[in-house]
């Protein structure tokens, strides 16, 4: 295996740049697991639940 | 050459000039540049406009400070992927929350067919502009700035009181050449220097796919479905980028380049003869996006010498049964056909690959993995796959409802396999690999290996023959194989641990070790090739007149680099 070059030693022109052909993916695919998506999912919807009551018992 | 007419001319006649004092923002996704957006920022620029392209992945105050700073008559949202409506959602809100009265419009696929759904999840949008978008932007920002009616124009959708209106579909645009050239005033992407610009040579397509929603999506306007550019018309556009911005590298964005059939496939030897009668020729090169059944030898060759590099084929199922189901029309042998033709002329090529959609069994899905170790077996290229997601204005998405086996919401659609041991083994996949860490995101395996090839392939087209070249390729080979054959293998082997309750032989930790160290082996074999042939290189990028940084650590600012 060759020594890897420190980044600094290559010109900027010649960099390995891979973002340009990054395609979009879903939200959930980008940063989250299924699984995780689905708890982060469930905790949202608590959450929001929650406020709900919280602003339906001021209302009274 | 056609006269470029401005290309809404009666609503001037009819209403009088057009009040342009303020200004139109465009916001979307800008990522290898966004030819929709660009298309309407320049039509509406030939119609007197000032217009302000935004990328919807810039922070959102700063859109909101341009916002307040340029007080837009309308701002127009292009919605790319239904996946990033909510990220939508809360900038809208935060416009409106901050007093910006402008009239906010959206459009794209998914505000085209789902126009009612769309409105409903975004109560600040006043309006949708549906299908092609050129002709009715430009005539609902000149009746909002006349302040005049705009509920009449053809071609959008409003809530009016608790119903939703959509007026008459406007017929697609019968000829492309009338439009002027795409607003494309952003820095363009480069690999190693050679810059890179996307273009369009036609929009629609006729097949009939049942995961995409673009065939419906242009069925769903009056006019004919596919369009095709003037050959000349195409080269003039790419010979003016040459020129004026020193693009190297063209990205045909088209959904099916005009290939196949008679009348096509005298288009591409049109536009090849024209290319070959440029300047162009032997300066620039070309990636199109196409089907495997349009892979013909003799013109692939004739393309390939006309400077075409790259070749994106949706393979997307390597068994009959997938295929059928994603209604491809096309067969196993014919995919395996177009991949075997390609390697033997020498083109680079691509694929999109489906590794589950909602007909999945396990034995299909051990159909693909042996279609990918087929196509792959030489390293040629790293192993994608992702599983079908069923948008908005699919058949497919249309059944699973049907079915009553949709789940999600919009942002998130998802659905039921026949097989439950299906589902248990996708959640067992994504949590037993990182299918971010191999598949999707910046530092993914085959992102990054795709990236050294795109490289390989400009540096054989666009710079003088360097010497160990070939010894490169096959290293990059090797890694890239072995890669394959890991990945593989863990797909695979993990499809038996939940049909025939196999136990796992794989450790976790030991497969991400792995990967880690595929990235660091081929980020260490990369950059020692292009270090040890770096003067050749950046001589050969100052004889075209790329302005060449002096001091690579001055030249870069922090974080400008992509080094894990």
């Amino acid at each position: 295996m060759a020594k890897s070059p420190t980044p600094a030693q290559i010109n900027k022109l010649l960099r390995f740049r891979p973002e340009w052909i990054k395609d979009p993916v879903p939200t959930f695919r980008k940063f989250l697991d299924r699984a995780s998506l689905k708890q982060v999912n469930q905790a949202k919807a608590a959450f929001t639940k929650e406020i709900k009551a919280i602003v339906k018992s001021r209302q009274k | 050459m056609p006269t470029r007419l401005p290309i809404v001319q009666s609503a001037i006649a009819v209403s009088g000039p057009r009040d342009v004092s303020h200004p139109v923002l465009l916001i979307g996704f800008q990522n290898q540049g966004n030819l929709g957006l660009g298309y309407l920022a320049s039509a509406l620029r030939q119609h007197g406009y000032t217009v302000h392209v935004i990328d919807i992945e810039q922070d959102p105050q700063t859109i909101l400070t341009i916002a307040l700073e340029t007080e837009p008559v309308l701002i127009g949202f292009s919605l790319i992927f239904q996946f990033f409506i909510d990220r939508y959602q809360e900038l809208l809100e935060l416009l409106r929350g901050h007093g910006i009265t402008a009239h906010f419009t959206m459009g794209g696929h998914f505000p085209s067919l789902s126009y009612r759904q769309t409105l409903d999840l975004i109560p600040e949008l006043d309006s949708v502009v549906r299908f092609e978008g050129e002709a009715t932007l430009i005539e609902l920002v000149d009746a909002i700035g006349r302040g005049s009616d705009w509920r009449a124009i053809p071609g959008i959708a409003f809530r009016r009181d608790s119903d939703v209106i959509a007026t008459p579909a406007r017929p697609l645009l019968e000829d492309l050449d009338l439009l002027p050239h795409p607003d494309r005033s952003y820095q363009p992407n480069a690999v190693l220097g050679r810059s890179i610009m996307p273009i369009l040579a036609s929009r629609g397509c006729a097949r009939t796919c049942s995961f995409c929603s673009i065939h419906t999506f242009y069925r769903s306007a009056p006019g004919k479905m596919v369009r095709t550019r003037r050959p000349a018309e195409v080269v003039s556009e790419m010979r003016a980028l040459h020129r004026e911005r020193g693009i190297r590298i063209f990205l045909f964005q088209d959904d099916d380049f005009p290939l196949f059939g008679p009348v096509w496939r005298r288009w591409a030897n049109q536009f090849v003869d024209e290319l070959e009668q440029s300047e162009l020729a032997g300066r620039v090169i070309w990636k199109i996006n196409c089907r495997a059944d349009a892979v013909d030898r003799d013109l692939f060759i004739r393309m390939r010498d006309a400077g075409l590099y790259l070749v994106y084929m949706g393979l997307e199922s390597g068994s009959e049964e997938g295929l059928e189901t994603l209604h491809k029309q096309i067969t196993v042998v014919q995919n395996l056909r177009a991949v075997e033709l390609l390697k033997s002329i020498g083109l680079m090529w691509e694929y999109g690959f489906m590794l589950l959609d909602p007909s999945s069994t396990f034995d299909s899905v051990r159909s693909n993995l042996r279609f990918l170790r087929t196509i792959l077996a030489d390293g040629c290229l790293p192993v994608t796959f992702c599983r079908m997601l069923p948008y908005d204005g699919t058949p497919i998405k249309d059944e699973l409802v049907r079915n009553g086996r949709l789940l999600g919401d919009v942002c998130n659609p998802d659905y039921t396999f026949l097989d439950p041991r299906l589902s248990a083994f996708y959640d067992g996949l994504t949590s037993f690999i990182s299918l971010t860490g191999w598949i999707h995101g910046l530092e993914a395996v085959t992102l990054q290996l795709g990236c050294a090839w795109h490289e390989v392939a400009t540096m054989e087209r666009l710079f003088p023959a360097l010497p160990d070249m070939d010894r490169y390729k096959e290293t990059l080979r090797e890694i890239t194989k072995g890669s394959n054959d890991l990945l593989l293998d863990v797909v695979e082997d993990l499809t038996y641990c939940y049909s025939d309750g196999r136990p796992n032989r794989w450790d976790a930790a030991e497969v991400e070790r792995r990967r880690e160290n595929v990235l660091k082996v081929l980020r260490a074999e990369r950059d020692g090739f292009i270090l040890r042939h770096q003067d050749r290189l950046l001589d050969a990028l100052e004889v075209d007149g790329v302005e060449i940084p002096v001091d690579a650590d001055d030249a870069c600012v922090a974080g400008d680099d992509s080094t894990p």
